[in-house]
């Protein structure tokens, strides 16, 4: 057992001193066992989604007051929810799903325009916002924060009313929560009824899975990366201390690329916005 | 002053790895070449190149490479 874990671990005569999960045998072996975890994980999201699937709290409830939170902290006017620019969010997710396309204007040419006036709401301005596959809802409105564009919009004084649509489909061939987020100002100021507000742009809840896929590629990803980091670490001090020469790379480049590879899996979170 | 250099440019790749979600594919496959070229050219200059080293390199460089690629696929 001993044996074992120092022919695994430690660099040793048995393993022509070099550890041998450093070997390029074992580094072969780790990667076509991290494509097969990742090709695993795929199909286990699509057989059983409430096991293994995108996890994600997010609301059009909880966007809307967030939203509206964030121009109250700057004196802003809130914005009104609007079931129909929520409609038209709603048309414009789901023609995202359909035709698979990440964009404000679709490959047919369909600008975000088109779906407010399908909806058939005038508007004297208007603007969008898109996110896909965050984890909740403050990192979504969080993001929009820390991109002018995004922000803009949210903080922009020219807008009365928005409307949201919160989508939980596959997408692209993987399980995905798109969120399209509607300002307006109507040419007529027309008054909106609380009745409408049934036709709410979050057409169903989401169902929230056992095991967050990110979350456990993620935990793989940074795991496998630990260990390769401590098993480098080891190796090169021994190597150092007991003078050994071998025909081998540079120990402390690979502590230097496996050391940024792991702040990067660390920092790395879910999430894109347009 | 090599790992300087080697430090200089993961470190920048990887920031904008981080920052910029949409060209994670190309920004982790040139973070695995920028490496291993690294590493050849380390080796060539100190006139130990031999190809099991740029064997181990490649392979280091393809594992951390599949790692990105798949947490960007996911994210």
């Amino acid at each position: 057992m001993l044996s074992t874990l120092t022919h695994l671990f430690l660099p040793h005569s048995s393993n022509n001193y070099k550890a041998k999960t450093l070997h390029i045998s074992s580094l072969s072996t780790l990667m076509i066992l991290v494509m097969l975890s990742q090709i695993l994980i795929t199909i286990f999201s699509r057989v059983v989604p409430n096991v293994l699937g995108i996890a994600t709290s997010i609301t059009a409830e909880e966007l809307i007051n967030l939203t509206n939170s964030k121009r109250s902290e700057q004196g802003l006017p809130v914005l009104t929810y609007n079931p129909v620019l929520a409609q038209a969010a709603q048309a414009k997710g789901a023609d995202m799903v359909a035709k698979g396309y990440w964009a404000h204007t679709s490959p047919d040419g369909l600008t975000p325009w088109t779906f407010f006036k399908q909806a058939s709401y005038k508007y004297l301005y208007a603007g969008e916002n898109l996110a896909r596959d965050f984890g909740n809802s403050s990192a979504v409105v969080n993001a929009w924060m820390n991109s002018a564009t995004h922000r803009e919009n949210i903080m922009s004084n020219r807008y009365r009313e928005m409307g949201i649509a919160v989508i939980h489909d596959t997408f692209q061939g993987q399980p995905t929560t798109l969120v399209v987020q509607m300002f307006g100002t109507q040419v007529s100021s027309v008054s909106i009824t609380e009745a409408a507000e049934a036709v709410l742009a979050e057409m169903e809840a989401p169902q929230v899975p056992v095991i967050d896929s990110f979350s456990l590629t993620k935990s793989v990803s940074i795991s496998l990366t630990l260990v390769l980091l401590t098993v480098m670490i080891i190796d090169t001090v021994i190597i150092a201390r007991k003078r050994i020469v071998r025909l081998s790379g540079k120990g402390w480049a690979h502590l230097v690329f496996l050391g940024i590879l792991l702040l990067i899996l660390i920092g790395i979170q879910p999430g894109l916005i347009l | 002053m090599s790992y300087a250099v080697l430090i200089l440019i993961l470190g920048g790749l990887g920031l904008a790895y981080l920052k910029l979600p949409s060209d994670r594919l190309w920004l982790a496959i040139a973070m695995g070449v920028s490496y291993f070229l690294w590493g050849i050219w380390l080796h060539y200059q100190s006139k130990s190149l031999h190809w099991s080293i740029v064997l181990e390199y490649f392979s280091l460089a393809l594992l951390g490479v599949s790692l990105l690629i798949f947490m960007g696929l996911r994210a």
